[in-house]
């Protein structure tokens, strides 16, 4: 059987698509405005919409083609990117040249109707949009969200901004225009500067791989249960990382337990690699071939209660049953440890232990070693050959 | 035991007095003290009782209205004693944060906002003379090494505000031993922090202690981390020692009533405490205090020699002394009686 | 059977900080606490700053008005309360704070600051003089202190004044939040004796709040471990020193230092790491993973719910469930 775990469409691509909706209306009025008004501040204003979407697009690019595992989306990240900066540094330079201009001719401002409604409009729309990803992007991928709104919450200072040069025309003073509309080409500039930050982060892909193949090895696989961790696929466009991991685990194990691996997978990779924008976690089940037990002792043939001073640790090959390896390990704690039984279920689970056979087992160690996903076979045997039995016999079902 | 080291600080008949508006504060009314090497000795008391203003006229750091009357601070410098309240400013200057250093409550406003926590390590070092910057810069990260600050390459160039309180103090103390000081004053140094953090501090303080050797004075009202750390005791009330001994001696055979009643009113919360029984009364007005013992009005034993003259000193035992009426012998006290 | 007097139900606190234009975080004070306090018991919530403990002491008696939850009152929801009947609960449930010096207006005299409550509920208290004289007295003050103002009493006194005038409308449930921090071991003693009695006397039930668990013990019949916004156990004071369950009940206890050399320089120090985490954007898991010596990976997935494992006993950690 296998698990899933998902970034769902309900929780991230929803939003995504409105987001990239609103965006393009927001894109479509600001060259209306800047085309119509023929003012500085204003094509100053779109260049930043166009930097500005590079991480929507990005996300998108992310969420949508990452889900498909389509190759080689960071290339067309930094496509996409160094498009816009080409377009938009551009504008920015021919702006420059008008701002220049206007300021020894100082000419009017065409359609004002335009050119003071527009910024309003897209303060408006920046909201909704801003709203949307801080309250309807669920709690867990706060930093993704964070990143995205920030980023379109920039096209209100740059409105903010470009309003003003207007504004002082409409009252005739015309030098506001090219005047202020310096300050919106050096907000445009910044903007600029962030969307070449996204092609830089792009490039530095191969140190996140490294990051995750470390996460893989010492967390996933440090739970015995999980045999292998493999990814399956990982990319990046602009902040956005995707991830698809494909792990087995034992198929031993009870459902539960591998619902409660995936839920501690997911939080583990969200939480070391930060700005996930899609995620997919397969966790799958195969044959062990050999099943590590615990079983603790008296001395070295008779069975004891769990916890006890002295542990066997057999390793048996599956399915055949024969006995591979056998250990007897300390399971010694000092007085002051408070609760020595956790403890000793989390040295076991280190080894690699999938089952424990004791006679009896107290009430927290037995809740520990289910947390662990290691299973309990209560026996009522005093040799340990008879306890290997039973669990040899419990497997073959 | 610590009484088998040699004395490395000795305090004589020290009298502080500080002049206020309000009047002339008695604040410390002859204060006598032995400190030996190595050992961890605690000052305790309440609000008004003199710790703090003792610990600090040690090197001098009384500001006016404050007024170090009279008294000797012997200080063992390279096996001489020398009197730390006749040294001349830039001598004293010279031990001050580096055979003697301190860590104080808000470790907040021991470190300057603007300079990074190495630059404040190593500043130490090199204004005494003792490494020149790269040295210094490289000590300072070995320091916050000790006190256990994880990451301490990086650490060094953050800056204060960047720190939690815990980290913070860490640092101050950090600054504190860079100098390899012989006495380490601590005075309320966990008062601000939470009860886990004050944890691992004391331990971190223990460590070094054992490692080091450096000899500290911990201030403190807090009998629960006395218990902790102290070997000796020094109980001050309104200025005055009452009594002093060792960790184990000042818990289970208190003799002085203050001392007494100080231990009855720390609730334990091992025990099941039916009531906690406070001292009755309040702390004397040091302006204008009471005559005789300052503690007599509040005292269940007080006799009538304690409201006329102040007890002398008993060694009741070894390393146990007492300043009480109560522990000195009849025929003594009919002679101070008669000299009145 | 004890009668519960206030119910709080998923209590939470948000406190908005803005970032910059439209972008809010919020500190999460209070993240979602249900206990229930029963009438005449005194039950202590102790927690570390940062625990959220005094902004809970706030909310519940609506000098803060919560984000989400209900706080129920001798059987009503008092967030719906309005005009009279907001007015009565205020008198009936009263509150002390830590700091005695800036509680007390400065430009009232004592005779003023205990006489302002009952004029504000209009109780008829009789003689005003002698009836000043009688609250003084209940809290160990005197009759020449009547016409002083606050600046001229210690800070024990100041906070007995305090007491006194929570009293003076005759409450019935009192929150004291770190009622003696700020003062002096002796001093502490008497104002926590006194607090006792009172409440037998009067019937009164606290909420006692504080960072030092030893005085917690002694006053509360109930303790509840609280720890970036949520309660973590809740058990009967002597049962939880004796045996604290959850890891950070443990942790407080271990640090705890014990005002008794034997006892406590022969114990043994688990290493405490780490520090708490920010209050703003918590972890999905248990919000005590990262320093939790028994944490298994569940507690890094899923946040363990406050249940009862015993009886009287209520624990929010996988190792019970």
């Amino acid at each position: 059987m296998v698990v899933t775990r998902e970034i769902s469409f309900d929780e991230m691509g929803k939003q995504l698509l409105i987001i990239v909706s609103l965006l393009a209306i927001m894109i479509i009025l600001s060259a209306i405005a800047a085309i119509y008004s023929q003012s500085p501040s204003l094509i100053a204003n779109f260049a930043t919409t166009l930097f500005v979407s590079s991480t929507v697009l990005n996300a998108l690019l992310g969420y949508f083609l990452g889900r498909r595992k389509v190759e080689r989306i960071s290339l067309i990240s930094i496509f996409i990117n160094s498009v816009l900066c080409i377009i938009g540094a551009y504008l920015i330079f021919e702006n420059v040249v008008l701002i220049y201009n206007n300021i020894k001719t100082k000419p009017t401002v065409t359609h004002f109707e335009v050119a003071l409604t527009v910024p309003i409009l897209l303060i408006i729309i920046t909201y909704i949009a801003s709203e949307l990803t801080e309250k309807r992007i669920p709690e867990k991928y706060w930093r993704t969200a964070r990143i995205l709104g920030d980023r379109v919450r920039g096209i209100i200072s740059s409105a903010g901004l470009a309003i003003i040069g207007p504004t002082g025309a409409f009252f005739g003073v015309r030098i506001m225009d090219p005047f202020f509309a310096i300050f919106v080409v050096l907000y445009a500039v910044i903007e600029c500067w962030r969307t070449i930050g996204e092609i830089r982060f792009v490039r530095k892909k191969n140190n996140l791989l490294q990051t995750l193949e470390k996460v893989a090895e010492e967390t996933f696989k440090a739970i015995p249960a999980i045999h292998s961790v493999e990814t399956e696929y990982m990319d990046v466009a602009g902040h956005f990382i995707v991830i698809h991991l494909q792990a087995t685990v034992s198929k031993i194990l009870e459902e539960e337990y591998i619902e409660s691996i995936a839920d501690f997978m997911l939080t583990e990779l969200i939480d070391r690699l930060g700005t996930v924008i899609y995620l997919r976690i397969l966790i799958g089940t195969k044959e062990p071939k050999k099943v590590i037990i615990a079983v603790p002792v008296m001395d070295s043939e008779t069975v004891a209660s769990f916890p006890s001073e002295k542990t066997a640790i057999i390793t048996l090959e599956y399915p055949s049953g024969r006995v591979l390896n056998k250990e007897i390990i300390d399971l010694k704690f000092d007085e002051y440890e408070k609760i020595p039984e956790a403890k000793a279920v989390e040295k076991l689970a280190k080894k690699n232990v999938l089952i424990i056979g004791a006679k009896s087992i107290n009430e927290i160690a037995e809740r520990v070693a289910r947390h662990w996903f290691i299973e309990v076979i209560k026996l009522d045997k005093e040799k340990i050959e008879e306890v290997i039995e039973t669990i040899k016999q419990n497997l073959a079902q | 035991m610590s009484t088998r080291n040699k004395e490395i600080l000795k305090i004589r008949n020290l009298y502080v007095n500080f002049y206020t508006y309000a009047g002339v504060v008695k604040a410390i009314n002859g204060v006598d003290l032995d400190v030996y090497e190595g050992e961890v000795i605690s000052l305790v008391g309440e609000t008004g009782c003199g710790k703090t203003v003792t610990s600090r006229a040690i090197t001098r750091l009384i500001p006016p209205p404050g007024r170090i009357e009279k008294g000797e601070i012997l200080f063992r410098k390279n096996s001489e004693w020398i009197d730390l309240l006749k040294l001349d400013e830039n001598e004293l200057r010279k031990i001050r944060g580096d055979e003697i250093a301190y860590i104080f409550q808000d470790p907040s406003s021991a470190l300057d906002p603007l300079y990074t926590t190495g630059y404040q390590i190593a500043e130490t070092m090199v204004v005494h003379d003792k490494a020149d910057w790269d040295e210094a810069w490289k000590k300072a990260i070995e320091l916050l090494r000790e006190t256990m600050i994880p990451a301490p390459e990086e650490r060094v160039k953050t800056y204060p505000h960047e720190l939690s309180g815990g980290m913070k103090q860490r640092v101050v103390i950090s600054i504190a031993l860079s100098n390899d000081p012989k006495i380490l004053i601590a005075d309320e140094p966990t008062t601000n922090v939470d009860v886990t953090i004050q944890a691992e501090l004391i331990d971190l303080l223990k460590e070094l202690q054992k490692k080091k050797g450096t000899t500290i004075m911990l201030i403190t009202h807090n009998m629960g981390l006395v218990a902790e750390i102290a070997d000796r005791v020094a109980v001050m009330y309104a200025g005055n020692v009452v009594e002093i001994a060792d960790i184990w001696t000042i818990f289970e055979e208190p003799l002085h009533p203050y001392t007494k009643g100080l231990l009855a009113c720390v609730p334990d919360p091992l025990k099941k405490i039916e009531r906690l029984e406070p001292i009755p009364g309040t702390i004397p007005n040091l302006i204008y205090p009471p005559p005789g013992c300052r503690f007599h009005p509040r005292c269940p034993k007080a006799m009538d020699i304690c409201k006329k003259q102040r007890s002398p000193r008993v060694e009741i035992a070894p390393g146990h002394f007492v300043e009480c009426w109560l522990f000195v012998s009849e025929e003594e006290r009919k002679e101070a009686e008669k000299s009145g | 059977m004890a009668k519960p007097l206030i119910e709080v139900k998923d209590l939470k606190k948000y406190f908005p900080v803005r970032r910059f234009l439209l972008s809010k975080d919020y500190v999460k004070a209070v993240d979602g606490v249900t206990f229930t306090i029963y009438k005449g018991e005194c039950l202590g919530v102790v927690g570390e700053s940062g625990s959220g403990k005094t902004t809970l002491g706030r909310t519940i008696l609506r000098l803060i008005e919560p984000t989400a939850g209900d706080i129920i009152y001798d059987g009503k929801s008092i967030l719906k309360l309005k005009g009279e009947e907001l007015k009565e609960f205020r008198r009936k449930a009263q509150m002390v704070f830590q700091d005695p010096f800036s509680s007390l207006d400065p430009r009232m005299t004592i005779f003023d600051i205990i006489l302002e409550g009952p004029r504000i509920h209009n109780i008829d208290v009789g003689d005003p003089e002698e009836f000043v004289v009688k609250m003084l007295e209940t809290v160990g003050l005197k009759r020449e202190h009547i016409y002083r103002y606050p600046h001229e009493f210690s800070g024990g006194q100041k906070q007995r004044i305090a007491i006194a005038r929570a009293l003076a409308v005759n409450p019935e449930f009192i929150v004291l939040d770190e009622p003696t921090s700020a003062l002096d071991v002796s001093v502490q003693a008497s104002i926590l004796n006194m607090l006792k009695d009172l409440q037998k006397k009067f019937g009164l039930t606290y909420m006692f709040i504080s960072h030092d668990l030893a005085v917690v013990k002694y006053m509360s019949n109930r303790i509840a471990t609280m720890y970036v916004g949520k309660f973590v156990e809740i058990a009967n004071s002597d049962k939880m020193f004796e045996e604290p369950l959850h890891p950070y009940t443990m942790m407080l206890l271990d640090a705890l230092p014990i005002p008794n050399p034997k006892i406590t320089r022969a114990k043994k120090r688990k290493e405490i790491v780490g520090e708490p985490p920010s209050p703003i954007h918590l972890p999905p898991g248990c919000r005590f993973y990262p320093r939790c010596p028994y944490a298994m990976p569940i507690c890094k997935a899923r946040e363990p719910p406050l249940v009862e494992v015993e009886k009287d006993r209520e624990v929010a950690c996988w190792l019970y469930q």
